[in-house]
């Protein structure tokens, strides 16, 4: 006997509306080559032609039982005060906070949390409980292996998780002023 | 003791063996001594661009492997005194190249000259590194899109990583120039402004060059454009150098779309 045990990440998608899974799938799928699609509610034949047409792993309407990690110890933090430029890859356990820019073409990639105080254009993706950026018009942001894609270029975030759901505040000054515009 | 200036880019094609010609020939012209020396291993263009292909006999891989001295693999200028030429093999490759004949070669150039220019291989790899190792300040070439900007971020990220002076936490001074700027097609914005790039590169701007048909001619003449007053390219270009000679020289706008008057009038009744 042989054995070998993988890690996936697994995407869980409710469909409601053929046409509209397949306009979120559509550009995306490069990236969801990297999961196993789970997907619940009507999986029509269509999107599975399609599915298999772009090579795409699924399954459907399947619980999967889940182990929640165990709480991380405490990570300590980078500091990169500099602009992270196309090309860098930063891959760290530690929350990283970038004082500057995150230019279109650099990746981060954090199991920690992600602060920005420039704008990001780059790829983030963590794992941690929060992230806080100024989206700029290329950011792309993976929380947790969702793809939050519907971010509007020029606003604040702070996005975390609260009882395994990822929630997106918008941040404002009272004035309701962008918080890093002066 | 002379400050090296490398002229890069990341993207291919986006002007640096022009620029680097050009203001060499421009600091020359201020009265600096220069030196322009072709780093595209395997590649060399610079000969041509300066009109001195037929001069070329030895070049900088024969210095390096000590089968002549600098003195003689140096080309003069015919046009300006005051500037030379170190060619580059165009029968070897890159992997010639090794810090520490590169170092003796550049060391013994800050020697004799005030101004190096380095004219970079287009990319990222081994040529590049070399090209930028021993840098004092990049010249970061780009033309306003979208391909040329990213790469060119990537190859300032490796110069602030990777060269000696970072390395020894020191500072690179890095400059930018637009290149083949298109005053119509920023108008229309089709084509990034300059405050598009700033923003995301985030360098100290050094001037902008437009368009220009006359650099395409001068390419195949061996008559750069900063020789010729008819060129719009030509001007920009001593403006820059004239920059880099430490003179305060003014901005001149040159992404307005310029029309003479009638032609204004005409164009409204159009409209
Ligand atoms: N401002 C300009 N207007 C018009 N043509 C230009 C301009 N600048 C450069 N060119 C043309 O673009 C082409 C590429 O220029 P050049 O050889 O200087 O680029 P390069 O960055 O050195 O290329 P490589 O990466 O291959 O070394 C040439 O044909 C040149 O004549
Ligand atoms: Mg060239």
């Amino acid at each position: 006997m042989r054995i070998n045990q993988y890690s996936v990440s697994v995407m869980e998608i409710m469909i409601e509306d053929e046409e509209e899974f397949l306009r979120f799938v559509r550009p995306k799928l490069p990236l969801l080559k990297g999961y196993l699609l789970n997907l619940k509610g009507d999986v029509t034949p269509k999107i599975e032609d399609f599915l298999q047409a772009h090579g795409l792993q699924y399954i459907k309407n399947t619980e999967i039982s889940t182990i929640r990690h165990a709480k991380r110890s405490k990570n300590s933090v980078e500091v990169y005060d500099r602009i992270i430029r196309s090309g860098e890859e930063i891959n760290t356990h530690n929350s990283v906070i970038c004082l500057r820019k995150v230019n279109d073409g650099a990746l981060i990639r954090t199991v920690s949390n992600f602060i920005a105080i420039g704008r990001v254009d780059g790829t983030i993706e963590a794992n941690g409980d929060f992230l806080i950026f100024k989206k700029g018009p290329k950011g792309k942001i993976i929380f947790h292996n969702m793809i939050l894609d519907d971010l509007v270029e020029g606003r604040v975030y702070k996005i975390h998780l609260e009882n395994n759901e990822i929630i997106i505040e918008e941040i404002k000054e009272e004035n309701g002023n962008n918080i890093f515009d002066n | 003791m002379g400050i090296i200036f490398s002229i890069i880019s990341g993207k291919g094609g986006v002007g640096k063996t022009t620029t680097a010609a050009n203001l060499a020939i421009g600091t020359a012209m201020q009265g600096k001594k220069t030196v322009v020396v072709d780093f595209d291993i395997g590649q060399r263009n610079l000969d041509m661009i300066l009109g001195l292909e037929n001069r070329v006999v030895y070049d900088i891989t024969h210095v390096m492997d000590g089968d002549v001295r600098l003195r003689q693999a140096l080309i003069p200028f015919k046009k300006n005194e005051n500037l030379y030429f170190l060619a580059a093999s165009q029968t070897k490759d890159k992997t010639v190249l090794n810090k520490e004949k590169v170092e003796k070669v550049l060391s013994e150039l800050k020697k004799e000259f005030e101004y190096i220019f380095i004219d970079a291989p287009a990319g990222i790899e081994s040529g590049f590194e070399h090209a930028v190792y021993f840098a004092d300040a990049v010249i970061v070439v780009v033309n306003p899109e979208v391909s040329s900007i990213r790469d060119s971020d990537r190859a300032i990220g490796i110069v602030d990583a990777k060269s000696k002076k970072s390395q020894e936490g020191k500072r690179v001074a890095k400059y930018l120039i637009i290149n083949r700027i298109n005053p119509d097609l920023v108008q229309k914005g089709e084509m990034l402004s300059s405050e598009d790039i700033l923003d995301i590169l985030e360098i100290d701007l050094l001037g902008k060059v437009p368009e220009d048909q006359i650099i395409i001619e001068a390419s195949n003449t061996g008559h750069p454009v900063i020789l010729n007053e008819k060129s719009e390219a030509g001007r920009a270009f001593k403006r820059i150098s004239r920059r880099l000679c430490g003179e305060e020289v003014p901005f001149v706008d040159i992404e307005s779309v310029k029309h003479s008057g009638l032609l204004k009038s005409i164009k409204k009744m159009f409209q």
